[in-house]
């Protein structure tokens, strides 16, 4: 499975206690990129996005089956594909936690990178996740955005200049 | 392998439109994903009628 320019994949994913999800896989625009990133000619980046779809009642809720789905087909394009992913959490959807003092997102962010790391155990490290943790002040308003980046180790480079990217933000 | 988080706090204009356009990003595709819950997921139409006896 790949992506052409400007095109998505979408997977339903129905979880074993009957909530259904679907899984969107889509090319994430060149215009959206910064002009040093596009002068190495990185490779595709896709962005991943799940939503619950039915059966929400009780709200977005994590399992060990949905998380091992999710690897599965994401490791698979991964594999696929050269490519780098871009997952942005969620911050408008709530998720069951039992620790209700840290945010959704934040929690998103946690589950994302403990089933990264899971996955890539196996894998011997061949892949990189990069957390990143922003802290938005607007208005006087704080809120906090979590992302992360995955790819190959092979792409280092583009991670690097991303990350570079990201740090000089933090000067201002 | 996955780094050590990369932290920042930002309160620039530039940079609260770069997370903002992501933001909205994010929430776009939500939306869409929604809109297209009818496409992967039909609904049954739920049987009418009294089953009781």
């Amino acid at each position: 499975m790949a992506i052409k320019e400007n095109d998505e994949i979408i997977i339903p994913i129905n979880s074993s206690d009957g909530r259904k999800y679907l899984l969107k896989l889509s090319d994430f625009k060149k215009e959206n990129l910064t002009d040093e990133l596009l002068a190495l000619n990185p490779p595709q980046i896709v962005d991943i996005d799940l939503k619950l779809v039915a059966n929400s009642d009780n709200g977005f809720k994590s399992s060990f089956g949905l998380l091992t789905q999710l690897s599965t087909i994401i490791f698979t394009f991964l594999e696929e594909n050269n490519c780098i992913l871009y997952f942005y959490c969620d911050d408008m959807n709530d998720i069951q936690r039992k620790d209700m003092s840290i945010t959704p997102q934040a929690y998103r962010s946690m589950l994302f990178s403990k089933m990264f790391d899971r996955t890539t155990l196996r894998r011997e490290n061949e892949y990189i996740n990069i957390p990143i943790f922003i802290k938005a002040l607007e208005d006087g308003n704080e809120r906090e955005i979590y992302m992360h980046l995955i790819a190959s180790h092979k792409h280092s480079n583009c991670l690097d200049l991303l990350k570079d990217t990201l740090n000089s933000f933090n000067k201002e | 392998m996955t780094t050590k988080p990369i932290c920042i706090k930002i309160s620039s204009p530039g940079a609260l439109s770069l997370v903002n356009r992501l933001q909205s990003l994010k929430k776009a595709s939500q939306e869409d994903l929604s809109n297209k819950k009818e496409t992967y997921f039909p609904t049954t139409k739920e049987q009418s009628g009294n089953k009781r006896k």
